[in-house]
């Protein structure tokens, strides 16, 4: 063993780099904001240009860049079509219908409906997964990744269940790419950041300051972005009234109470009292004014710039980014009224985004692995069951929704580079080339226990490619990497090792 | 109650005396498990401070019932002034009246942000004075400053690394998560370690296939009972007595560490019965399984349990509890002197609280670790100092 890792070390030396489709620096670059450079993208990079690219990725598209069959399946998707208001109303009706039934018979029938949400949620889940797969749109989708994650809910937290789908693409995804004003008002007035964070539950003379302080702490200012437990206490009482509302009372408003879907601000649970938040006097309201002015003031703040240039820097550049890089991003977010994409922009534009000490740097979290693994072994195929991605995530550590604190999951290199990661990797890769016949055949078709010829089928129809993959990551790999590649008994050895290759654990 | 007393130092002759019994079995057997409770979990509904009037002033709600009231899930007398949660009836109160249990309240980090992730990452770097240097935790330090001392080694049973165990020393985790079966066949394994020699993972790849390969059979059957429909409470003993049997049986796993989610009770928390309660019991239990699971060696073993703060004094709104300060530590093991509430104590009462909404901190977590860690393996005053900078061992006489 030691001596075939001398004789590849030695004839490293004398390995050199052969000319490749794309330059390094550019296949680079598009790794970082996408789920990993496919040939679609790469010719999609060609055709226009980076600047004209980025202009392209900067805004937000509808769902019709995907290819048809994908399309089709998240419109077949049961979660595409149910709104809220219906599982509020289903729920209401579980509710009635519980009246007199037995414990037991009571406890099947709340089973039954959790079941019918967690399969909604995993739905959102593929949802998610379909269109990180084979949207051209790579950026936003990494964006609905990102801003999920910094404005995290937890699937298995009381009502969050139901909502969850809702939130992702209701709350979230429109926003990824606009002003985060918007987005944090999106957040405050979706049921799901209620509920999870025990906002519905903070009340006048019931204070409860999970969210207030969360709200500074995580989504805007930074643990260190200069507000005081008083503050906290303060934006808990201004916070107070805004609950949810999952009666089937038509949206509007009625005197001081103001009901938008299942969002609700209830003037009597509100603490209308003066209060000093930030060193700004707040003299006490009955509306929902109040809450809107401190929004303001939380995303206007500079703090707030600084906290979100950096995390954003942090996602696409490096695990500690340089300081005036960071200050030119957040002048950037001051100057536009925390307009996202030209944050992005003047990071992307950045002399140390094209720098190449900073590039192949990122050490890929379990999602950016899991979805940069399927989309370089089979681009474009639409999966049939994505079940077994899922199952990776979440022996990766990563699980689906499955976060339970509000920080969301790390995402530098500390975070995930470990000693059992990198083995169940090595195993994952293994089993995305030997096993994907179980990607291209439906989950019910496995769960009715599929005929082998079936699974055999599948496999040859999806075979690895390896001369399509190889001008993806070759370029990136190190002589040595090469070389021991290079001993591969045939295309899908080849592919799994490529897959474990240390390269590929980093964008 | 106006109680304002120290709990001293006790004979130093009989610390002498236990200590060399936890080194007489040779320093392989010496074993520190080092837990995380994720959240701040809420110290006065275990270790209830049934005498103070405040208490139950203060928590109208969710205050444990005082020992003796007749309540069915009446806190169990320890002292005059503390007691335990009825929930851990049949986990840690054995223990503790076995001696094999110590509890510190008023304990804590001086950590005044009140944000989970900022304490939790300045309790594992434990560098202290507010630093936060992600270059290394307490953890990593010390398996470095004993790695001149026979086969101690790390390993933490997370799902990747955390700060405890950055550092100088690499240290292989082992995440009891999932599948525990090793598919990797030995030709795969050589061909990835050569792509990772001369590279910086090359350590990580190797010793997590090494692990696999060596844990997985072990732990098989463990984890697929666990696997089936238990729920986390039952998760987490499942999860503690493999991590004992892989201590137990593994000379290099001498110093370990895991950590236990969902503490964060803002609402309906409970009192004897309900959430916190439930996971409190999980938690005892656990511990428990993992005293009993160790065997002979559990003499030689200690265990820590921390928090990141605690949590206010008085319930909130929704009858739970936010963000505080002072929380209670423990500490359990076969060999250490515990059946007792030890460190400096005051009277818990409004005039004492933190900000008027916590329980102070009194009793520094670094010093008790300084304490454990220089009884345990005998570090001089230098080495402490190297793994866990400028603290000074606590007043304690346990070990």
């Amino acid at each position: 063993m030691r001596r075939i890792v001398l004789m590849i070390v030695v004839a490293c030396a004398s390995a050199g780099a052969r000319g490749e489709e794309l330059a390094p620096a550019d296949l680079q670059f598009l790794n970082r904001i996408t789920y990993g450079a496919t040939a679609r993208d790469i010719a999609d990079y060609r055709a226009l240009g980076r600047e004209g690219y980025l202009r392209r990725e900067l805004v937000s598209h509808e769902d019709d860049g995907l290819p048809p069959e994908a399309a089709t399946f998240i419109a077949s998707l049961p979660v595409s079509r149910i709104r809220p208001e219906e599982l509020a109303a289903e729920l209401r009706s579980a509710r009635r219908a519980a009246f007199g039934k037995s414990p037991d018979e009571k406890k099947e029938m709340v089973k039954a409906l959790r079941q019918e949400f967690r399969e909604l949620d995993f739905q959102a889940f593929e949802r998610r997964t379909v269109r990180a797969l084979y949207s051209p749109h790579q950026l936003q989708e990494m964006l609905t990744w990102f801003w999920f994650n910094h404005f995290n809910v937890f699937q298995a937290k009381k009502q969050v269940l139901f909502l969850l789908p809702d939130y992702e693409e209701n709350a979230i995804r429109p926003h990824v790419l606009g002003k985060f004003r918007d987005l944090v008002r999106a957040v405050l007035m979706h049921p799901a950041m209620l509920v999870y964070l025990d906002n519905a539950e903070n009340a006048k003379d019931a204070i409860n300051e999970n969210y207030a302080r969360e709200l500074m702490e995580l989504h805007t200012l930074g643990v260190d972005g200069g507000y005081t437990q008083a503050d906290v206490q303060a934006l808990a009482r201004i916070l107070t009234g805004a609950g949810i509302d999952l009666s089937s009372r038509p949206n509007g408003t009625y005197g001081d109470f103001y009901k938008e879907g299942m969002f609700a601000f209830n003037p009597n649970r509100h603490d209308a009292g003066p209060k000093v938040f930030l060193g700004q006097s707040f003299p006490g309201s009955r509306n929902f004014a109040e809450i809107e002015r401190a929004v303001d003031l939380l995303c206007a703040h500079p703090s707030t710039a600084r906290f979100i240039s950096h995390k954003l820097a942090v996602y696409f550049l490096a695990d500690d980014p340089p300081q005036a890089l960071v200050d030119h991003m957040a002048a950037t977010f001051r100057d536009t009224d925390g307009d996202i994409a030209a944050t992005l922009a003047t990071l992307f534009s950045s002399r140390e985004f094209s720098d190449p000490a900073y590039m192949g740097k990122k050490f890929r979290d379990p999602v950016q692995y899991v979805y940069s693994a399927v989309r370089l072994l089979y681009p474009g195929q639409v999966l049939r069951n994505y079940r077994p991605l899922a199952g990776a995530l979440a022996q990766l550590g990563e699980p689906v929704y499955g976060h339970q604190t509000p920080d969301g999951y790390g995402m530098k290199e500390r975070d995930w580079a470990s000693s059992d990661q990198l083995e169940k990797r090595f195993e994952l890769a293994r089993g995305l080339v030997g096993g994907r016949a179980r990607l291209f055949v439906t989950k019910d078709e496995i769960d009715a226990g599929v005929d082998p010829a079936r699974l055999a089928q599948a496999r040859d129809a999806h075979p690895v490619d390896r001369a399509a993959i190889e001008p993806l990551v070759a370029p990136l790999f190190s002589p040595c990497t090469k070389d021991t590649l290079a001993k591969a008994a045939n295309a899908e050895e080849w592919a799994a090792l490529a897959l474990s290759a240390p390269e590929f654990m980093y964008r | 109650m106006d109680r304002r007393h120290f709990i001293r130092s006790g004979a130093a002759g009989t610390l002498a005396l236990l200590s060399a019994r936890l080194w007489a079995a040779g320093p392989a057997d010496v074993k520190l498990l080092v837990v995380m409770l994720r959240g701040a979990y809420d110290g006065a509904s275990l270790l209830v401070p049934y005498s103070s009037a405040f208490y139950y002033r203060a928590r109208p709600v969710i205050a444990v019932p005082r020992p003796g009231s007749g309540d069915p899930n009446a806190a169990i007398a320890l002292d005059s002034d503390w007691a335990l949660n009825a929930a851990v009836r049949d986990s840690l109160h054995p223990l503790y009246t076995n001696r094999q249990a110590l509890l510190v309240p008023f304990g804590g980090s001086g950590d005044l942000s009140r944000s989970h992730f900022q304490a939790q990452d300045l309790m594992e770097l434990g560098q202290g004075e507010g630093r936060l240097d992600y270059s290394s935790g307490f953890l990593d330090r010390l398996v470095e400053a004993l790695s001149g001392k026979g086969q101690f080694g790390g390993v933490s049973f997370t799902n990747n690394l955390t700060p405890v165990f950055k550092g100088a020393v690499p240290v292989p985790n082992v995440s009891l998560r999932g599948n525990m079966r090793n598919t990797l066949p030995p030709r795969a394994t050589e061909m990835i370690a050569s792509l990772y020699e001369g590279t910086k993972l090359s350590g990580l790849a190797a010793s997590g296939m090494e692990t696999k390969r060596m844990v997985s059979a072990e732990l098989m059957d463990e984890m697929a009972q666990s696997a089936r429909g238990a729920g986390p409470a039952r998760a987490f003993e499942s999860r503690a007595r493999a991590i004992a049997r892989l201590m137990r049986d593994r000379r290099s796993y001498s110093v370990g560490f895991a950590d236990v989610g969902g503490w964060d009770t803002h609402v309906n928390q409970g009192s004897a019965q309900g959430a916190l309660a439930a996971n409190l019991s999980g938690l005892a239990g656990g511990l428990a399984a993992f005293a009993r699971e160790m065997g002979p060696l559990w003499k030689s073993t200690v265990v820590v349990a921390m928090s990141e703060f605690g949590r206010t004094f008085r319930e909130n709104g929704n009858r739970g509890t936010d963000h505080g300060h002072g929380n209670t530590l423990w500490v359990l093991g076969g060999g250490i002197a515990g059946g007792r509430i030890a460190g400096r104590q005051i009277a818990v009462n409004e005039a004492n609280l933190f900000q008027n909404r916590d329980f102070q901190v009194l009793n520094d977590y670094r010093a008790l670790l300084a304490y454990v860690f220089s009884r345990m393996y005998g570090l001089d005053s230098a080495a402490l100092d190297r793994v866990l900078p400028g603290a000074k061992p606590g007043g304690y006489d346990f070990i």
